[in-house]
This record gives structure tokens, sequence and C-alpha cells, in this order.
């Protein structure tokens, strides 16, 4: 292990890389990933003393030594084929962080549409990196800014629709890999996308530190699916940060089932009234697996509707966290919020922490919140077995049930069957414990 | 077929079966009629397996063998099954899905492939016209917002798929009409054979007027207090239970 502190491993491997990484040449983004990689040394890992932070430590990584990926290397064709979608997308495959062109498969796409890999993107690097109201004290968002490699831009101007989903497929490596997507889309547009972070079957832990900006015009409607299933040793953190427009309609699944330490924190602010944003995730944990799921619903005009619904499956020893952060600006009147969070503890050392969060300034509202925690319902149980189904496979049968109101808010066709069979493989993956 | 011997069960510690002796021989339907609280149900569940309803004296045997220490789901493989007073709902398990995983593993312990996915939906609704039983109900998740009668009617659905040889119906006539109470009945009348039997639970005499039985007990306070025949059923409804009781207890 390195004798310098983890931050200044971070600044080093900052400095070796600086020249090589998307918008190198362009003064603005050069100089904002050099006050971003300041804003990270001075800031530091988030920890518990941050409100957000509490049941979640990032203390392991700093006991780890981290670089930068090696630029080498692809990713095998079978492991490739069992992770991708087997209906068409707009595919890009992410390996050490880079673009892997021979993986991906962009292919045609209708006029008013961009989509890229943010490392040939060119000026819409800049948009990706130096956006106006981004939180500059955020740390791990900041040294995502200064060590971002790749990730992808998708740009739908008015209108414009995508028939077949966006497919962002990442593979993970033993390294601290920074991947920076920006997402927006025009007036009216439509599009799916679905985010997917996969095991690269390297056994030594990996840190993916992922930020993702998405704006949904005014009427236009987003479906963003994310599956979560990297490697068990591995860290993985991400942060969103979504916009909503007046009537627009944004639907996001997520499906944590890998890494030893995850969290995926999403930010949904409403720009314009009648808009609506439907979240739902499902954790999977079992092992030593802590994974959490951080929400801020920030309802700042009247009359927008969000519904979050999320589900812990947790096993062994697994840790699952759940923060429903809703706030009601004192004049969004008629705002709709309701929050749910459900949890099977399988296991005596099983844990949950779920908190609901919610900051209600106007007086004209609806919003609840409620959460249960308990273990598989042994009436249920009972009448399964008493058809003659053993209990492991009475169990996962209840497992997939619980799972399913999560996995049915995905479009149906081939995108739901693909969710699906990630959860699946999850349940089948150990007889869950009977 | 079955033989129970001198059976007592406690749940939660309370005395509920106190000595039950019944034998039910291959090809009879046997009925079990009661006032509420007589221990109906704690009998069947006993049967079935369910945790919670201890046996503290006493013996089932079931083609032979002891049921004791078998879990439910290996009593169901050996051709047990208990169509529930109280079906139980299954969010987000398809009827389909949860039918077919309960085939397969009754016919997996026969030494039988698994049926497969095109024979499976061909037999089920085969058997769901005979029950008048729409096919929609294959895709719903398992009695989930069906109707009392709806329920009962999927307990017999799932009973014709898996062909027991001794079916335990607890008060299945409970909550249908008398259409859906003739349709249940024809569906189990349809199963009758001379190596089939039925232990059919009720409180009421109505449902024997379908499914005629060959031999009614009369249960109370834990105990078998009369046997008879199938006019045993209709002095009890005539005559209420009252007169058994008090000649039980002189």
């Amino acid at each position: 292990m390195s004798a310098l502190p983890f931050v200044e491993q971070l600044a080093g491997a900052y400095r070796a890389a600086a020249s090589s990484l998307p918008g190198a040449k362009t003064p603005a983004v050069a100089a904002r990933r050099d006050a971003a990689l300041e804003a990270f040394r001075r800031l530091g890992l988030p920890n518990h003393k941050l409100e957000s932070w509490k049941f979640t430590g990032l203390n392991a990584l700093e006991r780890q030594s981290w670089s930068l990926p090696a630029n080498d290397g692809g990713i095998d064709a079978a492991r490739l084929k069992a992770a991708a979608l087997t209906a068409d997308s707009h595919r890009l495959v992410f390996v050490n962080g880079r673009f892997d062109a021979a993986a991906s498969m962009i292919g045609a796409l209708p006029k008013g549409a961009t989509l890229l890999p943010l490392s040939q993107a060119g000026d819409a690097v800049q948009d990706a990196l130096v956006a106006a109201g981004d939180d500059r004290t955020v740390s791990l968002s900041e040294l995502n800014a200064a060590l971002a490699s790749d990730g992808v831009v998708l740009l739908l101007d008015d209108g414009v629709q995508l028939d077949r989903p966006v497919e962002i497929l990442n593979f993970g490596t033993p390294a601290l890999v920074n991947l920076r997507h920006l997402i927006r889309l025009g007036r009216h547009a439509q599009a799916t996308v679905l985010e997917s972070y996969r095991d690269g079957g390297i056994a030594q832990p990996g840190w993916s530190n992922v930020f993702a900006r998405v704006a949904v015009g005014e009427g236009a409607r987003l479906t963003h699916i994310r599956l979560q299933g990297e490697n068990p040793e591995a860290y993985h953190a991400a942060l969103g940060r979504v916009s909503i427009g007046a009537g627009a309609h944004y639907a996001h699944v997520s499906v944590q089932a890998g890494a030893a330490l995850a969290r995926h924190e999403l930010h949904v602010a409403f720009a314009g009234s009648n808009a609506t944003a439907d979240i739902q995730g499902l954790v999977l944990a079992r092992g030593k697996a802590h994974l959490d799921h951080t929400l801020f619903l920030h309802h700042a005009v009247p009359e927008c509707r969000s519904n979050q619904l999320f589900k812990h499956v947790v096993d062994d020893e697994g840790h699952a966290v759940f923060q429903g952060g809703i706030r009601v600006a004192p004049h969004a009147q008629k705002t709709d919020a309701q929050q749910l969070s459900r949890t099977l503890l399988l296991a005596d050392r099983a844990q949950i922490d779920t908190k609901p969060e919610l900051e209600i300034l106007a007086d004209d509202v609806k919003c609840s919140h409620g959460a249960s925690i308990g273990d598989v319902d042994a009436q249920q149980m009972f009448y399964m077995q008493a058809r003659g189904i053993p209990a492991h496979e009475a169990r996962r049968l209840l497992l997939s049930g619980f799972a399913h109101e999560v996995v049915s808010a995905v479009p149906e066709g081939a995108l739901r069957d693909h969710v699906e069979g990630f959860v699946e493989a999850w349940l089948a993956e150990k007889g869950v414990a009977a | 077929m079955l033989e129970i011997k001198n059976l007592h069960a406690t749940v939660d510690g309370k005395d509920i079966l106190r000595g039950i002796n019944l034998t039910i021989n291959p090809g009879e339907v046997h009925a079990i009629m009661g006032p509420n609280g007589s221990g109906k149900s704690t009998l069947s569940y006993v049967l079935a397996g369910r945790d919670g309803y201890e046996v503290t004296q006493g013996d089932i045997l079931f083609n032979g063998r002891s049921l004791l220490g078998l879990e439910p789901e290996e009593r169901a493989r050996e051709g047990l099954f208990l169509a529930f007073q109280y079906p139980v709902e299954i969010p987000g398990v398809a009827n389909a899905t949860f039918l077919r995983s309960a085939v397969n593993a009754v016919r997996k312990h026969k030494g039988l492939a698994d049926m497969d996915a095109m024979t499976f939906l061909k037999t089920a609704k085969a058997k769901m016209k005979q029950l008048q039983m729409d096919e929609k109900f294959l895709q719903r998740a398992v009695n989930m917002g069906f109707s009392g009668g709806e329920k009962k009617r999927n307990e017999v659905f799932q009973m014709l798929m898996l062909e027991p040889t001794l079916a335990i119906l607890d008060e299945t006539d409970s909550g249908l009409d008398i259409d859906a109470l003739k349709i249940v009945a024809e569906g189990v009348n349809a199963l009758r054979s001379p190596e089939r039997s039925a232990l059919v639970i009720t409180h009421y005499q109505r449902l024997l007027d379908y499914i005629v039985p060959d031999v009614v007990h009369v249960l109370a306070g834990g105990r078998i207090i009369k046997t008879g025949g199938k006019e045993l059923a209709l002095e009890l409804e005539a005559k209420g239970y009252a007169d058994v009781i008090a000649a039980d207890a002189a």
C-alpha cells in the first residue's frame, strides 16, 4: 500500500491523467477539473457527521490504494452477452472506465438525437462537466468531475422519440472508475435508458464513482432503469441529479443486487407543474453487502406528483439503507408525494435503516410515508408447502412475488424480462436460507 | 388410506383435539360435522402439518405410514390435499407459476418428468372450463382480489390439477351460492374413484346433498361423539347438535 494519504493518491492520479481526460484541451473544462480536484481535496470523503451519511460509511475506501484503470483489455463475449439486453438497443459499453467501441452498437438514430460516449462528445463535454447549478460542495461528484474518463451523452431535440432503449453497460475493473452521464430530453421527447453496472469478472475490488445529470424537458417522458450488479467485493457510489419540466414524466427503477458497499443517491427536482416522478427501488442484499438508496424529492413548484416505493430483501449479515427525503416548498400547493418502504429481513443479523424525511412547507398537499419490516409470511409459506412445494422454493417464489411490484414498473417486454432475469438470478444464486 | 388413532393435539398450549379415532378406507367419503369450536379446522391443519399445531398423543397413518414428523410438502407429495377454509393471498406470484411449481413437485416425487408449459396450460384450461372459471385467473396473483367464491373454486381447481388420493375439504361450502356450490361439488365428485378418498368438513348439511358421504361423524369438544350414515347429516340439520352432545354427556 502506498504511504501517501488517500486523498493525495487520488490527486497524484489526477495529475498523471489530466492531459488525457476528455475535454483536456478546452480551458473551461480543464479549469473545472482542477477546481473540482481542489474541492475534493478540501472536502475528503463524506463521513458520518453528515446527516445523509449517517448509515453508510466509506472508511473502507481509504484503507485501499486506488489507481485509475489501465487502458487495456476488453470484455469477453460471453460476459457481454450475459449482461446485455437481448432486444435491439443503442448500446454503449464501458470497460476500464472507457468506451469500448468493439463491444458497443450505437446504431442509427433519428434526426435530432445525439448519443455519444463522453470521450467523443466534443463541445458537449463542457455541458457535462461545467453546468451551472452544480453543487460543488459534494465531494464524490467533485471527484467525479475531476477524474471522469468517459460516460454517455444523450441529447434529444424537442419532439424526438427513441424507439429502442439506450443501454449503458459498464463492467467493473479493479481500479477507480469515474463515469459521467448527461441525459437531456427536449420538450415532448421520449426515451428509455437502461444503466447497468456489472461484474467484470475480476475478483479484486473496484470502485465505481458515477455521476448522472438528467433533464427531462416539458411534456417529455423518460424511463430510467438502473441495475447495479457489481462484483461482490466492489464499491459503487452513484449520484443522480434529475430535473423534471412541466407536464413531464420521469419513471425510475433502481435495482441493487451487487457490490460490497453501494449507494445510489438521487436528487429529483420539479421545475414545472403537473409533472410526475415514479421512483421505485429494490435492494437484494446478502453476505455482508451494504446497499443504500438515498432520495431527495424537491417539490419546488405546485401540482406535481411523486411516488416512491422501495423494497428490500436482506439476508445473512446484509445491511440495507433507505432514506427518503421529500421537501415541499411553501408555494408548492396541490403536491401529491407518497413514499413507502417495505423490507423482508431473512436472517437474525440482517439489518435495515429506513428513514423518511419530510419537510412540508405548503398546507394544501397530500403527503404520506410508511415503512414495514418483517419476515416471509408464515401463512403464505404453509399454503405453498401444503401444495407440495418445497420450503426453499416456496420462499424463492414469495421473494420473487415481493420483488414483482417493483419489477412490474419496468415497461413490459424485453426490458422487463431483462430486469426480471436479473432479480431471479440473485434469488437462484444461493438457495436463500430456508 | 387414513387411520387416525387416539389423536390429541394442542394449539398455543390449549387442548383442542382430545382423542380422535377415525379410519377412512380407499374410495370412501367421510363427512365431519360439528358446532363452532369443536376442533374441525384444527383437525384439518394437524393432518396437513401446519406449524404450531402440536400432536401430544396418538398417531396419524396415511397408507400405513405415520405422517407425524413429515413436513407439509412431504404430506402433499404423498397425496394429501387440504382445501383451505380461508385460502391465502400471495401477491406477485401468478396462479399459473404457483400451480406449476406444485404440480411438478408432486410429479418429481412420483418419479415423473416436469410437465412442460404447453401441457400444463392445456390441462389447466380444461380443468378451469370444468369449474366454469375464467382463464384469466391463471395470470392473476394467487387469490389476490378473488371473491370468496372464486377463492373456493381456485382451491378445487388446484385439487383437480394435483389429483390427490386424500382430499380434505375444510368448509369449502362457506361463502358459496348454490350454483357455485354445485359446480364445486361436481369438481370434487369428478375425482371420486375406488382409489381416492375425501374428508369433508362442514358446518351445514347442504354440501352433503351434492357430495354424498359414506360416513358422517359428529365432532364436539375435540372428540368424535357420534358416527352414522348419510342420514345422520339430515338428522343434525333438523334437530341441531344439542341432542347429540347431550346424549354423549349422559
